[in-house]
């Protein structure tokens, strides 16, 4: 009798189980075929919006080849950039794989950036070279556009396929990764002022004529410079710029530093160190224990030109002063323990890519500089070589406040244009240019 | 006869026992499976080592605290928070909210703002590197977000952090959910020094492990440096 009992409530038991699993599955199954309809919606909708885009960017760029380039062309310009902008937010949601064709996204990056320039060029009235642009980007859209054509008429009524492969491939599902990666545009390279403008040859200038060192000598000047310990040479790059990677530690933390081959500069450190909680040196103090760092490094002239405080380390950036110019393009920087004012970083791949002397000369005044600028007070003006796209202009930097704010204004030394503005945004740590 | 009898009905709900145990272990796992990673948010305004640091040095001074001031939150920091806000007629659930932060007196927030990336941002990256990275040798964490940030200025790529990190089939962290760990003071020390511009890669847009990766396509690419596990490489 008492078996028989037992018996029922696990049976009953084993019953109730069974009944709220299976309710269970029923109801996650729904709501995830639920969740899969909105999402496969929102993938039609995105491969809609991409190709409408690229349609009328390719009627924009249409237009661009018989602009004159002036005033009159902005709003041409603008147009393309905005559906290329739009065209750029709508591949982004497609479900293609991450190894999927990426020349479509960088043509229509390129686009954008493009047309900025572009704009820009409009506005100085020097705009011959982008006649030839607007011939290459048109063919190209015209060439995608017809190709997407043809995988609109394959889609229609079709769903676009969320996974790549033939798992889910049957009459009403098209593979978009397999369409997209059959794509036989051809990209132009394009070249222009830019950051997307495909003109990229590096040298590295600052170790032209610089001697050649040896394994030792890299890993002494771990030892001496750095205070590396246990140190490993973990091998010979040559990336854009020939050095040792070596590895080791600094009191116990580990640390990872770059020496280049000739010249034996520190282009890279880092050191994983702790936090620290006591009480901090001065920032003129460090910046002090800096330079004379730097100096010992072989970085010159160094003086600091960014500053911020960040849990007890303090990043510095420095960038040379020579003849009264200060060069921004070839910046090192370091990372500072706050309370010891030891060394725990340094980056300088700006110094040693760029550094080199320079002739330039100023064709306009300083007072001349300061009167095209609308600031209520200047603090500091002085000469300074900027990056500007992938090359540098040569400027006066005028460093002011207006409306109790304040800004860097950059003046063209050679034209007397406006070249940048860069506004200063406060924080807890330090300060920002934007 | 009557003794083989019992001896069967026992032997049956042996049986049954035994199978209403493994269902119910076999519901415990699956429910385990199919929860996802969840991220514990204890300071609302952000969980950097600084916001953590701050409420222990203040729940220290306050006595409910006794412990290192070491910016990690673990459970003695959570239970002295619960503590605290017991206490103090707060809801005890040991998140730094508006609330708590007010009783404590403090000002939280105070994540670096110095660069051109949001806080949210920036914490998003953390949990990128954590998520692939911890356990790497720190160089390795940096160069993790150095390839994402590369990847943001690359015309091939999304233009943002989110964009980078959450594209499909990019990172397995976002497709099996550890993106949303907690990460530690070490991957936010890495990309705090990944966006001041620190790049062992030397612009590399690509990782893979070689030990894990079976994609050919990633294997076509031209190794440019190892760093722990993880090999990097440019188009």
């Amino acid at each position: 009798m008492k078996n028989k009992t037992i018996f029922s409530a696990i049976i009953s038991g084993l019953s109730l189980t069974l009944t709220l699993l299976a309710v269970t599955f029923v109801l996650v199954m729904g709501e995830l075929t639920a969740k899969k309809g909105e999402l496969d919606n929102v993938y039609e909708s995105s491969f809609y919006s991409f190709c409408d885009n690229v349609n009328n960017l390719e009627t924009d760029l249409g237009k661009l080849t018989v602009a004159r380039g002036s005033a009159d062309s902005i709003g041409t310009i603008n147009d393309a950039r905005a559906h290329a902008q739009s065209a750029i937010d709508s591949y982004s949601l497609l479900p293609l794989d991450f190894s999927s064709e990426q020349s479509c996204l960088k043509f229509l990056n390129q686009v954008c950036d493009w047309s900025n320039s572009y704009a820009k060029a409009v506005a100085k009235g020097d705009t011959d070279e982008y006649a030839e642009g607007a011939e290459k980007l048109y063919k190209c859209a015209k060439e995608l556009n017809s190709q997407l054509k043809e995988i609109v008429n394959k889609v229609n009524g079709n769903k676009i396929a969320r996974l790549s492969g033939t798992e889910l491939l049957g009459n009403n599902l098209v593979d978009l990764n397999l369409s997209v990666k059959s794509l036989s545009v051809e990209y132009p390279t394009l070249i222009y002022d830019g950051p997307f403008s495909d003109r990229e040859e590096f040298v590295a200038k600052a170790l032209e004529n610089k001697r050649a060192i040896s394994e030792d000598e890299a890993i002494n000047i771990a030892k001496s410079q750095l205070n590396m310990s246990g140190i490993e040479v973990l091998g010979k790059s040559d990336r854009k710029v020939a050095v040792y990677e070596l590895s080791g530690k600094v009191e116990d933390r580990e640390a990872y530093a770059c020496i280049t081959q000739k010249g034996g500069y520190v282009s890279l450190f880092l050191c994983n160190c702790d936090e620290h909680t006591g009480e901090y040196l001065s920032e003129k103090s460090i910046e002090k224990l800096m330079k004379v760092k730097l100096e010992s490094l072989g970085y010159t002239n160094m003086q600091a030109v960014w500053k911020n405080n960040n849990d007890g380390h303090i990043y510095m950036n420095f960038a040379p002063k020579v003849d009264g110019v200060i060069y921004y393009t070839d910046l090192v920087k370091v990372r500072v323990a706050q309370e010891s004012g030891k060394v725990e970083g340094i980056e300088a791949s700006g110094y040693v890519s760029s550094f080199t002397k320079r002739d330039y000369k100023a064709k306009i005044s300083k007072a001349q500089a300061e009167r095209g600028v609308k600031l209520d007070d200047i603090i500091l003006t002085r000469l300074a070589v900027i990056p500007s796209g992938t090359s540098e202009r040569f400027c006066y930097e005028v460093h002011g406040i207006y409306n109790d704010e304040q800004y860097y204004i950059y003046i063209d030394a050679i034209t007397g244009e406006q070249v940048d503005i860069l506004k200063v945004i406060g924080s807890d740590q330090g300060e920002v240019v934007m | 006869m009557e003794k083989s009898k019992v001896l069967s009905n026992e032997k049956s709900i042996r049986l049954q026992v035994i199978l209403v145990c493994a269902l119910t272990a076999l519901l415990v796992v699956c429910a385990c499976f199919c929860a996802p990673y969840k991220a514990d948010a204890y300071v609302v305004k952000g969980n950097t080592p600084a916001n953590i640091r701050a409420v222990q040095q203040r729940l220290s001074n306050l006595g409910y605290y006794n412990y290192k001031v070491d910016g990690i939150w673990g459970w003695r920091t959570s239970n002295a928070v619960k503590k605290f806000q017991r206490d103090y007629g707060l809801v005890a659930d040991g998140i730094v909210g508006k609330n708590t932060e007010k009783a404590l007196k403090i000002t939280l927030g105070g994540s670096s703002s110095s660069s051109s990336l949001s806080t949210s941002e920036r914490n998003l990256l953390a949990r990128c590197v954590y998520a692939e990275a911890r356990g790497e040798p720190y160089a390795g964490q940096v160069a993790i977000a150095a390839v994402v940030l590369n990847r943001v200025r690359s015309s091939s790529f999304p233009n943002t952090v989110s964009g980078v990190i959450y594209q499909k089939g990019a990172f397995t962290c976002v497709s099996d959910g550890q993106i949303n760990m907690t990460p530690n003071s070490t991957a936010y020390k890495a990309v705090t020094d990944a966006m001041n511009g620190w790049d062992p890669t030397n612009g590399c847009l690509y990782y893979y492990n070689p030990a894990t990766a079976t994609s050919k396509w990633i294997w076509s690419l031209k190794v440019e440096l190892t760093i722990g596990r993880h090999s990097f490489a440019k188009a």
